[in-house]
């Protein structure tokens, strides 16, 4: 039992990080301009009395401990509300835009580890290859080229001008029908409904937002990889391997497990910033998600959408960065905390 | 100086070079209506006009100032602030007592932090603060802090565990030179490489808030605002006014990172 | 070896990729056969926040108002550009009322309701009209209350049921009547479906107003709702026991594209057949295209407007706002800024078109600099005047409208900054009036001349822009509305006293009428112009 204490405890303290979190999310939300009333009303006339009673409505009135107890009951019964723009339930829309973001990114993130890695060996197995140098400098390049720069530029060139791409308005062809929901992810439930018009108008579509993100997410990763994979190419630890006459499978696995960890943590970053961050990809091509959202309800202040919105993003990251946190751990186990360093 | 090097720090002078002085030598003023909007890119305007008829040429040469400050004071707030918070949590996350408590707690705190999404952070704060230069670089460094301390983080944790901390320590360096000394050099890396990713972050992110409406107001001329208010004409075929300043972008990274690479880095 | 297998591993993706690219591209042959057929439509417009109940609140209510219908309505005549029609805004013709009288006294109005089945199947009754209004007043969300004082402010009072299929609305006086009647054609007129609406009542919701953004198929118009992802899309069908005859287009495909530029393209390339708020930019470039149309109506009732306002400094000075008024590049921005689609008819506000309509006697606000500045000098600002004026980044045009006049009042003597919000920040601005001045793009959807006067400059109204509260023009319309017929000649008059108060104290800045963003396939026929700028889905044919 206490030899897996060291990711119990972080999982058993988890549920905290959220309650404190969610609080944060109150406060946090407080703080975006703009009125809700006002902005619900599109600025038409209202008389004071129905201003008030509209505040009331939306659970606006009282001081702010009341407000704040009355969000922390909410939060606690997994009651998210009603968006204050159009009334739909906020519970409704994260579960029907949680997974399709979250396949956006899954998808982006595959293809985009798969190349890391193929990448990363390549370029530091043979560095001298001239297209090991073009690769290095396009992973030096991440973060030159934003990500919808890239849409726009793609956009025009595939579709406008080339026209080998659909038209980017939408997960799939206007005249289907959506798939019937199961899993809630886009891509499975047509293939479990054997809807292969379907599923090939989606994949269609899909070719050219994932080229971007992963044109635009993949250097950061390779960058980084590279790096360490650079370093611990050089470390004793490998000297040793190849020196007591390990095969040159377990010599590059072993090089791989050491250059993992920093890896693997902006893995996570990444993964949290396209759950929010790849609202300009889904804006362009038209595929609303998580980010698209929240932007919104900032730009309405919708405040309850904002709240439910973050604090699905939170919970769900939360989880990705623990996970990445055990991974590394069971990569490094120097990195578990209480590992000693006595003598602080 | 070697060759190589002038080579390499050139474009960076270069875009220094036109960040002081070039909204001095620009045809037309960025700022104002000149001559009718969108018009290809021609003898009267090297790079056409936007949609509002404003000259792209002269407001991609005067946003590099506003650009590049924006961005180096971000990448700098964010990657000192990113040691500091990293090697303090990093070092003391194991500690019983009072000091473990808060380097665990501030530790969390940067995980929350990071768990929401940047750009709807950057909303929130600029439109509270307003969209000014400074506001903007506080708000951009709050986003960008947390991954930097982050990867400090994880490199203090493996550096712990290196022998010549030991070695260090029985030698009787006191705690804090230790840190400085050998933990510091060897832990901060990461961010420091990183930190051009946090240039080029800090200018897209800008941009991305211009789109939404917080970014630097109309019509400072500012390359993410410029792209993000030209996309809707590139997709319909008039590519000028969101091309160039992406460009512009996309070299003064280059150029950066390169200096980046050569002060910091080793280049293989 | 590690090295060949990773060479597999490449050949293998690099397969993938291929296929990935095949498949797009057979796709994508057959987009051009999309929209065919003479019984779908796809339509491409922006998020406008979708709602589908207005006692919930005011958002983009488009497709609502295509699921809903009013006892009377506004005829469409053709427009001056052939296959366009607009609304002639001065008469009413039967929809879901056969016609209505008006007693003597010209304060009752009787309207005989027809036997229309609504969506449910129920058929439209005078207690569904009686429970409407009823649900529009007591709801502290609706907009109604606000919108319909002053001709209707107490519907238990002055609405009358007289039998199953008979209502009378008694309005407090006689002037008010073409009012009345606009604001009975139009969104605020819809009649709903009292007997499904009652069953999905709770305490908590006790007109069942929450249930009812949720659940769209609750009214008697043309088409019902059959699929709706938020923000993604809405499939509208047609119903065939509507009361005016089945729709012409059997299915409304509407999508939701957030890229200006990409709607464009689509309605050019035929993935979609209409396409909502385009830039002027790409309409003015589609002009020329001969597969797409771009309407052309008489006499537009959007306006770009600048109002200045005048609870502080330093628009509170009138003549400071007379200065502002001649620094304003009218034609610049209807050349820059909507390439030619705007008309600037002159200074006023109210539309030309209204019979009994008067013109005269208006101060001649043309852009002026020199003798704004001498303006400027003469009230004791001989050193010119700076100020903030306030955009909304969500309406790109007012941006760019914003700094044509930022470089254009310079010569007079303006130094402007401007203070680009977003849109939520931009509606608190406008209804508290704590900005300096500001810019947007409005309308007035009751084209009555006493509502259009009142719209913005009502006493302690949030949509006052310009915070402006002044006697006598308040004195100038009341003379108007004491006359019995508010489109005679004699009112015609009354408006004109009025509207020249209101032009030469000049809170608002009117800069130009802007026609409609919209481009559609020349396949598509029946689009009108409405004053609520709203598409009439019914009224469209295909081929």
């Amino acid at each position: 039992m206490t030899r897996h204490l060291w990711w119990l405890r972080r999982l058993a303290v988890l549920p905290v990080h959220l309650v404190i979190f969610a609080i944060a999310v109150f406060f946090l939300v407080k703080l975006v301009p703009g009125d809700p009333v006002r902005s619900l009303s599109g600025g038409q006339t209202m008389t004071p009395e129905q201003y008030e009673a509209a505040r009331t409505a939306l659970g606006l009135s009282g001081n702010v401990g009341e407000q704040l107890l009355r969000y922390l009951h909410n939060v606690v019964t997994l009651d998210l509300g009603n968006s204050v723009a159009n009334g739909t339930s906020v519970a409704t829309e994260m579960k029907t835009r949680l997974p399709q973001t979250a396949e956006l990114a899954i998808i982006a993130m595959i293809i985009s580890s798969i190349l890391t890695l193929l990448v990363g060996f390549f370029v530091v197995l043979k560095p001298k290859n001239i297209v090991s140098r073009g690769l290095r400098s396009y992973a030096r390049a991440a973060g030159a080229l934003p990500d919808f720069c890239l849409g726009v530029a793609v956009i025009f060139v595939f579709y406008s001008v080339l026209h080998w791409a659909p038209a980017p308005i939408g997960r799939y062809d206007s005249l289907l029908n959506p798939p019937p929901r199961s899993t809630g992810f886009p891509l499975i439930d047509a293939a479990l409904s054997s809807d292969t018009a379907l599923l090939s108008s989606m994949i269609s579509h899909l070719w050219l937002p994932e080229l971007v993100l992963v044109i635009a997410f993949a250097p950061m990763l390779m960058k980084l990889f590279i790096r360490s994979l650079g370093q611990s190419v050089g470390a004793q630890a490998t000297r040793f391997r190849i020196a007591s006459g390990a095969s040159r499978t377990t010599v590059a696995l072993s090089i791989g497990r050491r250059a993992l960890p920093a890896t693997v943590a902006m893995f996570g970053t990444i993964f949290g910033f396209m759950l929010g961050g790849a609202v300009i990809v889904e804006q362009l091509f038209a595929m609303p998600g998580m980010g698209e959202y929240a932007v919104q309800a900032v730009t309405r202040a919708d405040f309850i959408a904002l709240q439910g919105f973050l604090l699905v993003v939170g919970g769900v990251s939360l989880l990705v960065f623990f996970l990445v946190d055990v991974i590394n751990m069971l990569l490094d186990p120097r990195r578990r905390p209480g590992v000693t360093v006595e003598g602080a | 100086m070697p060759w190589r090097t002038v080579l390499v720090l050139a474009p960076a002078a270069v875009v220094v070079l036109i960040a002081v002085f070039g909204p001095l030598f620009v045809p037309y003023s960025p700022r104002d209506v000149v001559a009718s909007p969108d018009l290809a890119p021609g003898a009267q305007h090297w790079f056409g006009t936007d949609s509002a008829g404003l000259d792209v040429f002269s407001r991609t040469i005067a946003s590099t100032q506003n650009d590049l400050l924006i961005a180096v004071l971000t990448a700098l707030v964010a990657t000192v602030a990113g040691i500091a918070i990293g090697l303090l949590v990093g070092m003391n996350e194991s500690r019983r007592g009072i000091l473990g408590l808060l380097a665990r707690a501030l530790s969390r705190a940067l995980d929350l932090l990071q768990a929401l999404p940047a750009v709807v952070i950057g909303l929130v704060l600029v439109g509270f603060f307003g969209a000014s230069i400074p506001s903007l670089v506080v708000s951009l460094a709050f986003i960008l802090t947390p991954n930097q301390a982050r990867l400090v983080r994880t490199e203090v944790l493996r550096v712990r565990g290196e022998a010549y901390l030991d070695a260090a320590r029985m030698a009787g360096d006191r705690e804090f030179v230790l840190v400085l000394r050998h933990v510091l050099p060897n832990s901060a890396w990461p961010a420091v490489e990183n930190a051009t990713l946090v240039f080029g972050s800090a200018i897209v992110i800008a941009g991305a808030l211009g789109f939404l409406g917080v970014g630097l107001h109309p019509p400072t001329p500012e390359w993410g605002n410029m792209i993000a208010v030209g996309a809707p004409s590139a997709a319909a075929g008039r590519w000028w006014s969101a091309l160039f300043p992406a460009i512009a972008l996309a070299l003064t990274v280059f150029a950066m990172s390169a200096v980046g690479r050569r002060l910091f880095g080793d280049d293989q | 070896m590690l090295s060949g297998r990773k060479r597999t591993w490449s050949r293998v993706a690099a397969l993938a990729l291929a296929v990935t690219v095949a498949a797009g591209c057979a796709t994508s042959a057959n987009s051009g056969a999309n929209g065919g057929g003479s019984d779908t439509l796809t339509i491409v417009m922006p998020d406008t926040s979708i709602t589908w109940s207005l006692d919930n609140g005011f958002g983009g209510y488009e497709p609502g108002n295509n699921i809903n219908a009013t006892l009377i309505r506004k005829p469409y005549v053709p427009s001056s550009q052939a296959g366009t029609f607009q609304q002639d805004v001065y008469k009413y013709e039967p929809y879901l009322a056969d016609g209505y009288t008006v007693s003597d006294d010209k304060l009752t109005y009787t309207f005989k309701l027809r036997p229309a089945k609504s969506a449910a199947g129920n058929t439209l009754s005078a207690d569904d009209v009686l429970w409407s209004f009823e649900r529009k007043f007591n709801t502290p969300t609706a907009l109604a209350p606000g919108l319909m004082a002053p001709s209707i402010t107490d519907p238990a009072k002055q609405l009358k049921k007289i039998d199953d299929q008979t209502v009378s609305f008694t309005i407090p006086q006689a002037g008010l009547g073409a009012t009345f009647l606009a604001l009975m054609a139009d969104l605020f007129g819809q009649i709903y479906d009292s007997k499904l609406l009652k069953q999905h009542v709770t305490p908590d919701d006790p007109y069942a107003v929450k249930w009812s953004a949720q659940n769209p198929n609750y009214g008697f118009g043309p088409y019902t709702v059959t699929n709706y992802q938020p923000g993604v899309s809405v499939v509208l069908s047609a119903r065939q026991d509507f009361v005016l005859g089945p729709p012409p287009i059997k299915t409304i495909n509407l999508r939701i594209v957030a890229d200006a530029g990409t709607r464009a393209n689509a309605v050019k390339n035929g993935d979609a057949q209409l396409a909502e708020s385009v830039t002027p930019a790409d309409t003015d470039a589609l002009k020329s295209n001969s597969a797409v149309t771009v309407p052309k109506v008489d006499n537009p009732n959007t306006y770009i407007m600048l109002p200045l306002v005048t609870n502080k400094a330093p628009f509170d000075n009138v003549q400071v706002r007379r200065a502002m008024a001649y620094a304003t590049p009218y034609q610049q921005i209807i050349d820059n800024v909507y390439r030619g689609n705007a008309v600037r008819n002159g200074p006023g506000f109210l539309l030309r078109n209204a019979p009994g309509y008067d013109g005269s006697g208006f101060p001649d606000y043309t852009y002026d600099p020199a003798k704004a500045k001498q303006i400027l000098a003469a009230a004791g600002f001989p050193d010119g005047i700076a100020f903030h004026l306030a955009v909304s980044a969500a309406d790109p045009d007012t941006v760019s409208a914003a700094t044509q006049i930022q470089t254009a009042a310079k010569a007079a003597g303006f130094d402007i900054t401007i203070d680009q919000m977003p849109a939520a920040q931009f509606a608190e601005q406008r209804s508290n009036h704590t900005s300096q001045a500001f810019i947007l793009r409005d309308y007035a959807i009751t084209l009555s001349p006493p509502y259009e006067l009142m719209v913005y400059t009502a006493k302690g109204s949030s949509n006052n822009f310009g915070d402006w509260e002044y006697q006598p023009f308040y004195d100038a319309v009341n003379a108007g509305n004491a006359l019995p017929d508010a489109l005679s000649s004699q009112a015609g008059k009354a408006w004109n006293a009025a509207e020249r108060i209101y032009l030469d104290q000049s809170p608002i800045v009117f800069i130009a009428q802007v026609q409609p963003s919209v481009t559609y396939s020349a396949k598509v026929k029946g689009f009108a112009w409405r004053s609520d700028n709203w598409i009439d889905y019914s009224h469209l044919s295909l081929g």
